[in-house]
């Protein structure tokens, strides 16, 4: 089936679509704000819209229903009971789907399935990202910490490392906070 | 610490919520608020129909649209607080503005009263038909929304059927301005601050505001879930209270300046703060070279006088409805349902 992909993040929209077209499926896939989203929807021809549920151009897709006269107007999937607990999956990933008029709901489910599982991993991998890159900075500045207690106190590395984590143990905080404090005391010192 | 998730659009008029949150109104009355930023409309209303949002700030007809089961998709709901009256505006494009003054050949200060277009609109949708040049198209930002119901009432004023004589779309507000520069639409209606990015960019200018079309119209309204409002019926209490002190709170001039400090921040409009703090004051500017008069009524908040939904405010909209065809003439609509509540209560409560 041919499927337009509205979403306005680059990186997901190529996962989405690379995991549909493995599923078979044609995509036209739609860029704001270089596209005029009424354009796109008129010329491509798709049967299904599948969008991201916090794109603005979701409301301009909600809008089609004000012009109501021509027949390939797309109707919102969530009119469909049926599908309702697959609907409130969707929501909660965050991807919406709407249907061509005329279209078997049943027959957008695997799409709809395909896209949010792959919204489900795009998450996963921004989580994983984020977690790495404070995992990275929790480093340097237990490092920086580390310098300052072998200079101010002329500790081993081994000795200002054990020093860093018992006084976190002992305070039940994360060794990071401390390296803050050890931070923020050397620069108080400095001044 | 009760905790509640609550969504908004990054609208002027999300002020009470984002002053209530800032202030510390929230935690005062024992809620653990968190914000959620919504880009759309309809995300903002799934989200609260599958219960990922315990309630949000909603366009004043959006809660009637899906009790009566006319969006989709639908939940009973309740709104029983209005978070903002007026605020709207309607734009043209400069070059629509100059030939509809053409049109009406007489100085625009004589125009028709009540921000009605006066005799010049028609012409312009004659010639557009005559020339089968694609009809002249308004954008509005949601179906559900004052902005289209006010829209509709300021076109049958100029003597046109807002259906068959324009188009009428939805164009997220923050492509508005953009879409009228590419031609894409020739006008629009929407809340601040778009109307005056669209008027000091050069590309528009305001025809008329919502004060002027609805004077005091409900805009925005706090809507929950009926059955998640009915089974939370003391935080919804506890909620009222702390934004109807977030609406007193945002009365004095000054303290709207430093309420558009709080709005302009990143999590929140993410905007210049003179822009936001102009139409907070409510400075309205017919073109970039307007001068500009301060309209009080511009934007009012929910403070105890304004923050009850009145049966002046549902009829009128009920009426609008249906003009447009949404609402059946013959359906019995039970608007109390939807709109009324415990406001009042909330009011005494923070007065004792």
């Amino acid at each position: 089936m041919r499927v337009l992909l509205v979403d306005d993040n680059a990186e997901r929209q190529a996962m989405v679509r690379a995991a549909l077209v493995e599923a078979g499926h044609e995509i036209v896939a739609f860029a704001a704000p270089r596209d005029d989203l009424r354009a796109v929807v008129e010329t491509s021809g798709a049967d299904v819209i599948v969008a991201s549920l916090s794109t603005p151009d979701r409301d301009t897709i909600e809008g089609f229903r004000l012009e109501g006269q021509a027949p390939d107007r797309p109707v919102v999937m969530f009119v469909d009971q049926a599908g309702a607990p697959l609907a409130a999956d969707a929501v909660r990933a965050g991807v919406a789907a709407y249907i061509v008029d005329g279209l078997q709901p049943a027959r957008v489910a695997p799409i709809l399935g395909v896209a949010v599982a792959r919204f489900e991993e795009f998450r996963r991998l921004q989580n994983e990202l984020a977690l790495s890159r404070s995992a990275l900075e929790d480093r340097k500045l237990i490092d920086r910490a580390k310098g300052l207690l072998m200079d101010g106190r002329g500790l081993s590395e081994k000795d200002a490392y054990g020093w860093l984590r018992q006084t976190a143990m002992a305070q039940s905080q994360r060794m990071v906070d401390v390296a803050r404090g050890v931070i923020a005391l050397g620069d108080l010192l400095k001044k | 610490m009760t905790k509640l998730s609550l969504g908004f659009v990054p609208l002027t008029d999300a002020a009470p919520l984002i002053v209530a949150k800032e202030r510390g109104f929230f935690v005062q009355v024992g809620l653990d608020v968190e914000l959620v930023r919504e880009q759309a409309w309809s995300s903002l209303r799934d989200k609260l129909v599958h219960g990922v949002l315990d309630g949000a700030q909603a366009l004043a007809p959006m809660p009637l649209a899906m009790s009566l089961g006319l969006d989709t998709p639908s939940a009973a709901m309740r709104a029983p607080l209005v978070l903002s009256r007026n605020g709207n505006g309607i734009t043209l494009r400069a070059d629509i503005d100059d030939a509809l003054k053409r049109g009406a050949q007489r100085p625009p200060e004589l125009q028709a009263p009540g921000g009605a277009p006066g005799p010049g609109l028609r012409p312009l949708v004659d010639a557009r038909r005559a020339s089968s040049e694609r009809p002249l198209t308004f954008a509005v930002v949601f179906p559900w929304s004052c902005h289209r119901y006010q829209l509709h009432d300021w076109l049958r004023a100029a003597g046109l059927d807002p259906v068959r004589d324009v188009a009428i779309v939805v164009v997220p507000p923050p492509r508005v301005a953009d879409a009228l520069a590419a031609g894409q639409i020739d006008g629009f209606c929407a809340g601040e601050p778009w109307n005056r990015l669209a008027v000091t960019s050069g590309v528009g200018r305001l025809a008329t505001t919502g004060l002027e079309l609805w004077p005091d119209a409900m805009e925005k309204v706090l809507a929950f879930r009926a059955c998640w409002a009915d089974a939370n019926d003391d935080v919804v209490q506890r909620l009222l209270q702390a934004l109807l002190r977030a609406g007193t709170w945002l009365e004095p001039l000054d303290h709207r300046l430093e309420a558009a400090s709080m709005l302009a921040a990143e999590p929140y409009l993410d905007q210049p703060p003179s822009l936001i703090a102009m139409s907070l004051l409510g400075l309205v500017q017919s073109d970039r070279n307007d001068p500009g008069r301060y309209l009080a009524a511009m934007h009012r908040f929910c403070s105890p006088a304004w923050a009850a939904p009145v049966a002046d405010d549902v009829e009128r909209l009920v009426r609008a409805m249906r003009d447009a065809g949404d609402v059946e003439a013959t359906r019995a609509v039970d608007w109390q349902a939807v709109y009324g509540g415990p406001v009042l209560d909330a009011a005494r409560a923070i007065e004792a």
